[in-house]
């Protein structure tokens, strides 16, 4: 650990500008949290253009910031509406919203609150530790471990991020498809189907901003037939009671750091995110509650605690992945892959030895974020609950501009909006078809990735080498294991579902 | 159903990239394989997953995703294809008339479709938004980050 790098990342981030930029991107992932339907993640390739104008310490800041305040405004909507702002907040309303019922509104935020930036801490404490380890180890790397490794960490996003293993894997061999547009590494033009346009390949955030924004979007447009948000009763009038908050997170001390080391974990599997760790940290918590379990659920503080602590933790687990090792944790984490790609600087082995100072910029904007996150949610709790309401048929239509705008800015093109539509068409049939969408994005950004290093490894060496080098030889046997659990848990959860039915047919 | 239709659709993808990696030259160039090795195994992976996902859809058919019609979608959800088809002219119209005009007609018209209860603050915040958002996006784009928008 050399202390001269982190005192040269924090005299970077001291700087007015980019403190501004981190917090101005809390305000705004707060907001992006806050409002069902519009998720952080959309936020995140919105802010994209806006970092070609900053460096790659200040863009990679507000991209963070955005993260970061994404990661917790999720539980605004959760407890006053009992609708998730965020995928991740799902399980936050199982006790956050009970409470609201209950009369203690401003109580189930703070909490969530406080929990959530004790959680983004923790994870960002564990990224501190851990990182640079990793990092180290990778160091020694070749051609043909990071192919066994892409290769793993595309079974292990297929396995994981959807019930149908099949369709996760397609989902992922489609990213890689789209990754092979364009100019070979061998140095032929491929796949342009004689469109000029083609030539240059496709672009990782035309694709991204369809997939996830206006697949999303057009979801939204569904589900405003049946938008019927109330406003919760005083939430213009929210004052979250400190005293009170701080005795139950006292209370919740070791349900906090349980549920923050489960999300650190969890974010380090690629894909697996923050929607999985908070129901394992809720399930967790239950369990391990002696005295009121059967509070769970009914506005039991640990409910609250468990999954904020979780969702916002994933965060410093999420980077481990995507610094050391090139393989972003999540989805948000490839689009701020995308952004260091953009000013040069590829993730991966090695990024420690070449960027010291961006790498602890990281984890001190992470830090800074979640004291932003504190103040911001504290001070502006009666605003964020007016911004829960804001009406979807408003918000579609400003969202589509915005990306059309921030699409066309990356190459000055407007084919590039135009991908952005098709993109999106294709990821609203893809969802529509319960197909995951994370495996085609972690193909698309990985696929150059994967044939370079096939290519350099089967230029200087036999095949065999991807077995016989155990680094290697692992990763791939790894890559087998993540598809047969991913079989067996499919296996499982039919014979329980039969179990289920038939016990229920026979009235036992 | 959908699913099985899925698979087809995957199917003719495979067969279209197919005929167009016959068209990439060999291995050159010292290189071990060629630019049609990689792209090939990913499209005989797809085919493959392709006919599981078929035999998936017979054999747990009670798992596959159901398809309701597409008369049925179109009558419940009209207003998802008639935004994207807004899109579409939006996006054309971008080059003729401009960032700033194709923009309030967009929006005018995405808020007109999408609005379903016309209070007098969501009439007014459209309002702004129609105008003000195309504006401000426009001056942003040009001061901050030097991009001209058409």
């Amino acid at each position: 650990m050399d202390f001269a790098h982190i005192l040269e990342a924090a005299g970077e981030l001291a700087q007015p500008m980019v403190l501004l930029t981190i917090f101005a991107g809390v305000f705004f992932g707060i907001i992006a949290g806050s409002i069902p339907g519009f998720t952080f993640t959309m936020a995140l390739v919105l802010a994209f253009p806006f970092t070609f104008a900053m460096g790659p310490i200040q863009g990679l800041a507000l991209m963070i910031g955005i993260y970061i305040g994404g990661l917790s405004g999720g539980l605004i909507a959760g407890t006053l509406l009992g609708i998730p702002g965020t995928p991740s907040s799902v399980v936050t309303i199982f006790d956050g919203f009970p409470m609201t019922k209950n009369g203690e509104p401003a109580r189930a935020l703070g909490i969530g609150i406080a929990a959530s930036v004790i959680g983004t801490i923790l994870g960002a404490i564990v990224l501190f530790a851990l990182g640079p380890l990793i990092g180290r180890l990778t160091l020694n790397f070749g051609p043909w471990e990071i192919f066994s490794l892409v290769l793993f960490a595309l079974t292990l996003v297929a396995g994981l991020s959807g019930k149908h293993l099949v369709k996760g894997l397609i989902a992922g061999c489609l990213g890689l498809l789209v990754a092979m547009v364009g100019v070979a590494p061998t140095g032929q033009l491929r796949f342009n189907f004689d469109n000029p346009q083609l030539s240059g390949g496709l672009d990782v955030l035309p694709v991204l901003i369809g997939l996830f924004a206006i697949s999303q979007l057009l979801i939204n447009v569904e589900e405003s037939r049946t938008d019927n948000r109330q406003a919760a009763a005083g939430a213009a009038k929210i004052r979250v009671p400190v005293r009170r908050v701080a005795k139950d997170i006292w209370q919740e001390k070791v349900n906090v750091g349980r549920s923050s080391m489960v999300g650190t974990f969890v974010g380090t599997l690629p894909a697996a995110g923050a929607e999985s760790a908070n129901f394992i940290s809720y399930d967790r918590a239950k369990k391990a509650e002696k005295k009121n379990p059967e509070q769970y659920g009914k506005g039991h503080p640990g409910g609250i605690v468990a999954s904020e602590a979780s969702n916002s933790s994933v965060a410093g687990g999420a980077f481990i992945p995507t610094i050391s090792l090139g393989i972003p944790g999540d989805v948000a984490q490839a689009i701020m892959m995308g952004a260091l790609i953009l000013h040069g600087i590829a993730p991966g082995p090695g990024l420690f030895d070449r960027q010291p100072v961006l790498v602890n910029s990281i984890y001190l904007s992470i830090i800074v974020a979640a004291i932003g996150v504190l103040v911001i949610q504290t001070l502006l709790l009666p605003f964020l609950a007016r911004v829960t309401m804001v009406p979807k048929a408003v918000l579609v239509p400003s969202v589509l501009v915005l990306t059309a705008v921030g699409s066309y800015a990356l190459n000055n093109r407007i084919f590039d909006i135009w991908v952005v539509l098709i993109f999106g068409v294709i990821g609203y049939i893809l969802v529509k078809l319960s197909v995951p969408l994370p495996p085609v994005i972690l193909g698309l950004i990985l696929g150059s990735t994967l044939e370079e290093s096939m290519l350099r490894a089967l230029q200087i060496a036999e095949p065999s080498e991807f077995i016989t080098r155990p680094i290697s030889a692992a990763f791939l046997l790894l890559a087998l294991a993540s598809v047969a659990f991913a079989v067996y848990r499919g296996i499982r959860g039919r014979s329980r579902e039969a179990t289920g039915l038939e016990t229920q047919s026979t009235g036992l | 159903m959908a699913d099985r239709v899925f698979a087809l659709v995957l199917m003719v993808l495979v067969a279209a990239f197919w005929v167009e990696s016959a068209q990439l030259p060999g291995p050159s160039g010292g290189a071990a394989v060629g630019p049609a090795f990689l792209p090939r195994i990913i499209l005989a992976t797809i085919f493959a997953l392709s006919v599981l996902l078929v035999v998936q859809s017979f054999l747990k058919a009670e798992e596959a995703v159901r398809f309701t019609g597409i008369g049925g979608f179109f009558r419940l959800h009209w207003r998802v294809p008639a935004l994207l088809a807004a899109v579409g002219v939006y996006i054309a119209l971008m080059d003729p008339l401009g960032f700033v005009v194709a923009s309030i007609i967009f929006l005018a018209g995405a808020f007109a479709l999408l609005i379903r209860e016309y209070t007098r603050g969501v009439v007014i915040a459209a309002a702004l938004i129609a105008v003000g958002l195309p504006f401000g996006l426009n001056y942003l784009f040009r001061t901050v980050l030097s991009t001209f928008l058409p």
